[in-house]
């Protein structure tokens, strides 16, 4: 079984970069947790069946071979980077960029996390799942269950409203996961110094169109006054206390 | 044409489907002409007409959707529809529902995707899309049409129509596909009692550790009528229980107070707290996007702010004046 899992690599502070950059730090990047938890459940699989290759595919400048060589370095058989100037920042566009690679690998099982905490979208998986023509299952909140024939597995999602649901897909399918269920492991020492020199292949990103270009950016708008305290902790708390006497949550 | 994907929830049409109406009056120059909304769900045949009157625009009340199929095969039976209609936008909620039917049909209709728009700026022509996990918004057109997921509680409802829209109620079929659906449990949890709290206070996972648990609750305890919430990592931790959980896959609050400790506000956690509600944050990250609807931010380090908070409130001079807390 060939098992694909797509990761992003996000700045540490969740902030969205509009242009391309000239320069980056590359310590200030790291992977977006819930792919982090896919990458987890995907490595339990390749661990608990015989027979699974596991390839880790990140879109984005050069800097993502960083976040490939962890996902290496935790126990991943393979790596590809799909070069872009930036990461797309529409789910389409993701899905659209990363359509070609997986056509060709075409794995039994893609897996990715369910949203990225920058752009919080949610829908690059479902995006490049319909693309590709193939079933998927989202917000998966439990280990997969791959049925014995390696052609079928059962998922529990999470449907809202606080509902589970089981749902049984056919292979080729993809997933997306949801945090609670797996601790991403550390990287492995070992395999993370084999990661470090290892050549990572690489292939240009199919040259998609820009579908919904950014004319600008702006701070989110403010809703209530934003009052700010500062101070050591006891200063803090008695304006807080203050605060709620004032709002008659604790009496004066 | 403009359309509204509406899904019901339960047996009532949600509030953001009057949201989603003021966003395609916004994009129409403010006539509700050449808007069409698509109910479904259980019940649609029930909410569909609440919703010609209330909104004025021609809608379909779609019966056969109801539970039981997939987002593909619910696409998938919608996509024919709004072919025929030539619809140009189409607007979801952004919710978990949409965040898989929105893209299957942006791509079955060949239109952009636009998710997470929070505001909309009929002049440019604009779409303000939240990105930087909270703390920026994206500013994007699309004058060619557009699938469009709108952050529910951002937009005000649109006003009551003074003419009824067209009313059809209509049977579609949805064809099975390849994934199965084998079951649908509701979580046997108790029923939350945060929608009635006056003040809700909630953690996040700025708490650091579960050995802090312990004095989150004595701090949310020290408040008096205080009902405690936290943000759902907390919940899938294991470290508070899902009745707790405050968000789109949570519960939604409308307190008259809401405090936020350690809570960096994604949009998940923000969309389920009522415009109406003050909110408190204390952070230490001084960008935080929680701060951003705040009245009052408390830039700090939780745990040491917490205790010198319940030091105050255990002083004599505050003691015999806390108010009647039940929790003592
Ligand atoms: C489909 C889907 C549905 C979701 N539904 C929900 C939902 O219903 N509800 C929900 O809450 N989330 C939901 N999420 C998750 C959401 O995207 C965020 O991941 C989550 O809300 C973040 O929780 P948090 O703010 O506690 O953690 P973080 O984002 O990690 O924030 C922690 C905050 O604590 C601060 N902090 C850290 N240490 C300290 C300290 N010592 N002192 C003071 N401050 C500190 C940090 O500055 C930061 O701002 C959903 C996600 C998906 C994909």
């Amino acid at each position: 079984m060939h098992i694909a899992v797509l990761i992003k690599q996000i700045h540490s502070l969740g902030t969205t970069q509009i242009r391309p950059a000239r320069e980056e730090n590359i310590s200030e990047f790291r992977i977006n947790r819930l792919d982090e938890h896919a990458l987890e459940e995907a490595l339990r699989i390749k661990e608990s069946l015989p027979g699974v290759t596991l390839t880790l595919i990140s879109l984005g400048p050069d800097r993502v071979t960083e976040a490939l060589r962890r996902g290496l370095g935790m126990g991943a058989d393979n790596a590809i980077h799909l070069k872009a100037e930036m990461e797309p920042l529409s789910a389409t566009d993701t899905a659209a960029a990363l359509r070609p690679v997986l056509k060709d690998l075409a794995p039994d099982l893609i897996v990715c996390g369910a949203m990225s905490e920058d752009l919080m979208q949610g829908m690059t998986g479902p995006a490049l799942a319909a693309m590709l023509g193939i079933p998927w299952v989202s917000q998966v909140v439990k280990e997969l269950l791959i049925h014995s024939d390696n052609k079928t597995l059962e998922a529990t999602r999470d449907a809202g409203a606080g509902s589970r649901q089981v749902i049984r897909l056919p292979f080729p399918c993809l997933v997306t996961i949801q945090q609670g269920f797996n601790i991403p492991r550390y990287p492995n020492i070992s395999h993370m110094i084999q990661a470090r020199t290892r050549p990572i292949p690489s292939r240009d990103a199919p040259a998609t169109s820009n579908t919904t270009p950014v004319t600008g950016s702006s701070p989110p708008t403010r809703r209530g006054r934003g009052l700010r305290i500062t101070g050591t902790p006891e200063e803090q708390a008695a304006q807080f206390v203050a605060y709620l006497q004032e709002r008659q949550v604790l009496k004066t | 044409m403009i359309a509204l994907l509406i899904e019901m929830t339960g047996d009532k049409v949600p509030d953001v489907s009057m949201e989603l109406m003021e966003l395609a009056l916004r994009l129409k120059s403010g006539k509700p002409s050449d808007i069409l909304a698509l109910v479904h769900g259980k019940q649609s045949e029930k909410g569909a007409p609440w919703f010609a009157e209330e909104s004025g625009a021609e809608t379909l009340g779609l019966m056969g959707t109801e539970e039981g199929h997939s987002a593909m095969e619910m696409a998938e039976a919608f996509k024919g529809l709004l072919k025929t209609r030539g619809v140009r936008y189409l607007l979801f909620a952004h919710t978990p529902r949409s965040m898989d039917m929105a893209p299957a049909l942006a791509i079955a209709l060949g239109l952009p995707l636009v998710s997470g728009v929070v505001a909309f700026d009929r002049n440019s022509g604009t779409f303000y899309r939240a990105a930087g996990g909270g703390k920026l918004r994206l500013h994007v057109e699309a004058p060619m049409g557009a699938v469009v997921t709108l952050q529910p509680g951002t937009l005000p409802s649109a006003p009551r129509a003074v003419t009824p829209g067209s009313l059809t109620l209509k049977r579609i079929a949805v064809s099975k596909g390849p994934t199965q659906i084998l079951s649908t449990h509701a979580r046997n949890e108790s029923a939350s009692n945060l929608s009635g709290a006056r003040v809700v206070v909630s953690v996040g996972r700025g708490l650091e550790s579960r050995e802090n648990l312990p004095l989150f609750n004595h701090f949310a305890e020290a408040l008096p009528e205080a009902a405690k919430a936290c943000s759902r990592p907390l919940v899938d931790m294991g470290w508070m229980p899902y009745p707790c959980q405050v968000g789109i896959t949570g519960t939604s609050v409308s307190a008259e107070l809401y405090i936020a400790l350690g809570i960096s506000g994604s949009t998940q956690h923000l969309a389920s707290i009522s415009q109406k509600t003050t909110v408190v944050s204390v952070n230490r990250d001084p960008n935080a996007a929680i701060h951003s609807i705040s009245d009052l931010i408390i830039e700090t380090d939780l745990l040491p702010f917490m205790k010198a908070t319940l030091e105050m409130l255990s002083a004599p001079s505050l003691q015999n004046k806390k108010g009647a807390n039940p929790a003592g």
